[in-house]
């Protein structure tokens, strides 16, 4: 099926000025590892060079379209870079050719690069990582929640032996107390610029708050479902302690339930909390 | 199947919310109830139906469903979800078939930032499984499927675009959407002459056809026609709706597509298209 092997190169000629260069530079070794044929090679090469560039805002369009789940991510690292190259640079990178030819989805693929650059560049932006970690998590649930099937339970929550896993669309993890803030900083200034997007011409123009430290005191978010897509939850220690178990997938009833004692939480909580979430459908039986 | 497809006259394209900024179809045919017989939606699964199209359906005039986000060269993207909720909705506006670009709407799964409309890499391998995603779906939906030639600035694959429909129709037995508009901007691509290649093609497989504005872009220096549905069609896509529209003889519908104009610009070639597919047979039809 090389077409679909060439097609995926089209798509990534049309991102990327620089590769389209090493095609036609040396096609042989920028298609390496590419299921191609001699004639689909020369045919790439064949095409006028300047065609590949007909459409100079497919990068900044598809950029804005993947910043929208990314919103705090990308205004705190536009903010500490001062430079829209830093995220434009994503459609030369590998985690976007990877992504294009692999046919993965590219919002994680984003958001993969753009913790590679924060790391690398080293940011002065230390509530970044975790903003990022935050937006990545719900992304990844939307996608999950989209792509779920409809399965019928098998079993019931009380029997030991049944598997239970989050719902599709729940997920569950430990961020800083104060990473909610800092997305509602981030938030607050794209609603302002928003209003009237010309003030970045402006030397007065709303700037970003100061974020706020990054707190050693933890938050336990919950995101799950809801009528405007998926929302967050905060949820307390001994929940975050059940539901995390199931982070990684399914499991018996009786290992989550052994499991969370063994960290702390009394079988009786356990079992309650068991019960109300799969009940509210959080949880799910297999 | 395409024998038995009804003879809908000239219609007029639009998609979610083109209404309120270009082309208020129902104010058009109140007002010229001879130039526009019926409506094209296009629909994806994100946006669905938009007022208007309901209204217009309720009102109990002709629809046809124009796709914007199935991969038909991509047999893999017929997936449950979209078979299932592209029939519902085709059948909720009375869609006399489905029909649109047979190419990628999207690179890799269908999500966010994943747009892009790119031709079929043209070869018989390509043509061979956009035939058989075609049966699938009319099989799958009960509606007969229309592919459509689509737009480009880069075509890639060794058949000329009209022998690839050609193939593609042979192995399905579908109906063919023949968008001049289209097929102009490939001939000119290519350095063919307008009518290159439509001696040879299967023009009683035609049911529908297309003709939309063109300009003149270049970039760099590299000139080619933008599609850009600009009221006045390019002198080459008369040429050949003029040549084609005289010979197809399961023709059955023709769309113009400039939802976007003022309605004035649009009214002389509304009135031309009329002047070659006359509505009187449409309306006995209907």
């Amino acid at each position: 099926m090389s077409h679909h092997a060439l097609e995926r190169v089209y798509v990534r000629m049309l991102f990327d000025p620089a590769f389209v260069d090493r095609v036609y530079a040396d096609p042989r070794a920028a298609l390496h590892g590419i299921e191609l044929t001699e004639t689909e090679r020369d045919n790439l090469v064949a095409v006028d060079r300047r065609a590949w560039g007909h459409d100079p805002l497919r990068r900044y369009r598809t950029l804005r379209t993947l910043s929208d789940e990314f919103k705090a991510t990308t205004t705190l690292v536009l903010a500490a870079t001062r430079s829209l190259g830093s995220l434009d640079a994503f459609f030369s990178s590998d985690e976007f050719h990877r992504t294009v030819q692999g046919r993965g989805l590219l919002a994680l693929a984003f958001g993969d690069y753009v913790a590679r650059l924060v790391a690398e560049r080293a940011l002065d932006s230390p509530q970044i990582p975790e903003v990022l970690r935050l937006e990545a998590m719900l992304a990844r649930c939307r996608r999950e929640l989209e792509s779920a099937k409809r399965a019928g339970a098998r079993g019931t929550a009380d029997d030991p032996d049944a598997r239970i896993g989050l719902a599709p669309g729940h997920a569950v993890d430990r961020f800083n107390a104060n990473v909610v803030a800092a997305v509602n900083v981030a938030e607050r200034y794209l609603f302002e610029v928003g209003l009237m997007p010309a003030v970045a011409l402006c030397e007065d123009a709303p700037r970003l708050d100061r974020l706020p430290e990054v707190s050693s005191d933890p938050a336990y978010l919950l995101a799950l479902p809801g009528a405007a897509g998926v929302s967050l939850m905060p949820v307390d220690a001994d929940y975050y302690a059940l539901l995390n178990e199931f982070s990684r997938g399914p499991l018996r009833r009786s290992a989550a339930v052994s499991r969370t004692v063994d960290r702390g939480v009394s079988r009786e909580d356990v079992e309650t909390m068991l019960e109300s979430l799969v009940d509210e459908g959080v949880l799910a039986v297999e | 199947m395409i024998e038995n497809l009804p003879r809908l006259g000239v219609g007029l394209s639009g998609e979610f919310g083109s209404a309120s900024k270009g082309i208020d179809v129902i104010g058009l045919r109140e007002s010229r109830p001879d130039l526009v017989h019926f409506f094209e939606y296009g629909a994806d699964l994100d946006r669905g139906l938009d007022d208007h199209v309901v209204r217009w359906a309720s009102a109990g005039l002709p629809t046809t469903y124009h796709f914007l986000d199935i991969n038909l060269a991509e047999r893999e993207d017929a997936d449950a979800r979209w078979l299932e909720t592209a029939a519902e909705r085709a059948r909720a506006i009375g869609a006399a078939w489905l029909c649109g670009d047979a190419g990628l709407w999207h690179f890799g799964p269908r999500d966010r930032g994943h747009q892009v409309l790119l031709p079929p890499v043209l070869c018989r391998e390509s043509a061979y499984e956009t035939a058989d995603t075609i049966a699938l779906i009319q099989e799958e939906t009960g509606f007969a499927v229309l592919p459509e030639n689509p737009p480009a600035v880069v075509y890639l694959g060794d058949l000329h675009i009209l022998d690839f429909f050609a193939i593609v129709t042979e192995r399905s037995g579908c109906g063919l959407l023949l968008d001049c508009a289209h097929l102009a901007i490939f001939q000119h691509l290519m350095g063919h002459a307008p009518l290159t290649g439509l001696d040879a093609f299967p023009l009683d497989r035609v049911v529908e056809m297309h003709v939309a504005g063109g300009s003149p872009a270049s970039v760099g220096g590299f000139e080619y026609i933008e599609d850009s549905h600009a009221p006045e069609p390019v002198p080459a896509t008369w040429e050949i709706f003029e040549y084609a529209v005289a010979r197809a003889t399961n023709l059955r519908a023709v769309v113009y597509e400039c939802e976007y104009n003022p309605p004035e610009a649009c009214i002389p070639n509304f009135e031309r298209l009329n002047r070659a597919f006359p509505a009187v047979a449409a309306q006995v039809a209907l």
